[in-house]
């Protein structure tokens, strides 16, 4: 194992770290995690692939580290100075056909064990077949980051990838605090512009009020579309939103879909969303797999424009437009460094008034596009991410091989089954 | 046709489709930017989509567009077709821009 010298954290990671300590303050132990299902055409071999996990995670000291502050106070992420390999438990359930999402609800709200931030599960379900999920912790992996690791896992066990050329690990970079510093300065003024016109004083509508009780899990509801009602769906996007207007399309369903739960119906005030936007260029590398690279756009919608589908979504794409423009989600990652600083229970304090109508996460084509795992092939890839408490419902979006997977996340106790049934609808339907 | 005309047509012709090539060129040159590959690589009559432009990135270009060209093709009612390839961009940008 190589390059142990510790990396350091930047904003964004930041932020992450200590969203995720409250909610584990919140929750009783269950962060910020999320997970990952690839529904696989045959029945993987537990021995073999923990085998191979295990061998692969001895290339990645990474997964051995923890939070820690240099001797200047600032954060990064230390791998022990003694040789241990990183172990990452693989687990087996056999299910019932009709257990089998409740059993992968349970999986993502099960804790990790301390220094733990991977977890495989190996399901099977008694129809046949496999399913092999990955519970993961958002401080080490972001959602691309972690398909990227389970590429990396799968060309590893496909022996395309020999252990001495597995470059993954993060370099331990030399930043330059003085100029991060005065970036962040400069940064302040578009965060805070666009913070201002969009978060403060909007009347924000909110529903989880109850789902932020101590200990409430998460739960989701997912929709596969098939290739027909994908291409439908898309279409939906060019006519009314245009060509790669995707996300702006996708904002206004959940808007939509937002406004059918009972008790948003009628209300008046603003609907405040953020939206993750990945910031990794579009040249792959390894290198990008560990931590994140996530930033945010935020969205207000006044209640008053929901009857309007086409200027819902113009709104939207006029919002996309001005903060794409004024670089929004580079200026808040770089703002968020000056946070790095801030001791870790006054930020916390800070971000217990970060909060959310929903949130909106929107991963795009997958990297398995096409693709197999562990010489299986692929039926479905969907990622399934616990919502914080702070946030209390997610919508989130992902494509594989020509079909969209729709999904809604919520803490429990924030939703009725008929609020998720029309929420659902609402989503398809837009 | 006499021979003053056709000559001036020619002009007009030839100016146009400098103009057009310069447009190109200078989108080609900053969907390369966004992607962080060779301009090179690029091809003009092929999807966006499948050089690997996403909402982001779209957005991205059209800033551009906004800030070189005074156009905001964001607001337009452009179709699919008007502006799905580096080709079909320039020259929707040349008609908008002499529009």
């Amino acid at each position: 194992m190589t390059k142990r010298a510790p990396i350091y954290l930047d904003g964004l990671d930041w932020m992450i770290h200590t969203m995720c300590r409250m909610t584990m303050r919140n929750t009783g132990g269950v962060g910020n995690a999320s997970q990952i299902v690839l529904q696989l055409d045959g029945k993987m071999d537990a021995g073999s692939f923990a085998a191979s996990v295990q061998a692969f995670a001895a290339e990645l000291p990474v997964l051995n580290g923890r939070l820690s502050r240099d001797r200047f106070f600032r954060p990064i992420w230390r791998m022990p100075r003694n040789l241990s390999v990183p172990s990452i438990r693989v687990e087996v359930h056999e299910v019932a056909d009709a257990a089998v999402f409740q059993t992968l609800e349970t999986l993502v709200n099960t804790p990790f064990e301390p220094g733990e931030y991977v977890v495989f599960h190996l399901v099977y379900p008694s129809a046949g077949d496999c399913l092999l999920t990955m519970v993961f912790d958002h401080r080490l992996l972001d959602a691309r980051g972690a398909e990227q690791f389970l590429l990396l896992l799968n060309r590893f066990i496909a022996g395309g990838t020999k252990p001495e050329e597995l470059d993954a690990m993060p370099e331990p970079q030399n930043p330059e605090w003085r100029r991060e510093i005065r970036e962040g300065f400069a940064s302040a003024r578009c965060v805070g512009e666009t913070v201002n016109r969009n978060v403060i004083g909007s009347g924000m509508i909110r529903v989880d009020e109850k789902g932020k009780a101590r200990g409430n899990p998460g739960h989701f509801r997912l929709r596969t579309l098939n290739e027909d009602e994908t291409r439908t769906w898309q279409k939906r996007v060019d006519r009314d939103a245009g060509y790669l207007m995707f996300m702006p399309y996708a904002l206004a369903s959940a808007c939509n879909a937002f406004s059918q739960i009972k008790a948003v119906k009628g209300r008046g005030g603003s609907f405040i969303v953020p939206s993750t936007t990945d910031l990794r260029g579009t040249t792959f590398s390894w290198k990008n797999t560990f931590f994140n690279y996530c930033s945010l756009f935020f969205f207000k919608i006044n209640t008053g424009l929901l009857s309007d589908r086409s200027e819902l979504i113009a709104h939207l794409k006029t919002q996309f437009f001005n903060q794409t423009k004024a670089g929004f989600p580079q200026c808040f990652q770089r703002f968020m460094g000056l946070t790095r600083g801030v001791p870790i229970r006054l930020f916390q304090l800070m971000n217990r008034y970060n909060k959310a109508s929903f949130s909106v996460g929107i991963v795009g084509s997958s990297l398995f596009e096409g693709g197999a795992f562990g010489g299986l092939g692929i039926k479905n890839l969907f990622h399934l991410p616990l919502i914080p408490p702070q946030v209390g419902i997610g919508f989130f979006f992902s494509q594989i091989n020509g079909r969209l997977n729709m999904g809604v996340s919520w803490r429990e106790g924030s939703l009725t089954e008929g609020d998720v049934n029309a929420v659902e609808n609402a989503l398809y339907e837009f | 046709m006499p021979s003053k005309m056709r000559s001036m047509n020619f002009s007009v012709q030839f100016q146009g489709t400098g103009v057009m090539d310069k447009t190109e060129s200078e989108l080609k040159g900053r969907i390369a930017e966004i992607l962080s590959v060779n301009a090179e690589e690029l091809k003009h009559d092929v999807p966006l989509h499948t050089m690997g432009l996403d909402s982001m990135r779209m957005v991205e270009l059209l800033v551009f567009i906004e800030t070189k060209y005074g156009i905001d093709l964001m607001a337009s009612d452009m179709q699919r077709e008007d502006i799905a390839s580096i080709t079909a961009l320039a020259r929707s940008v040349e008609r908008m821009k002499s529009a």
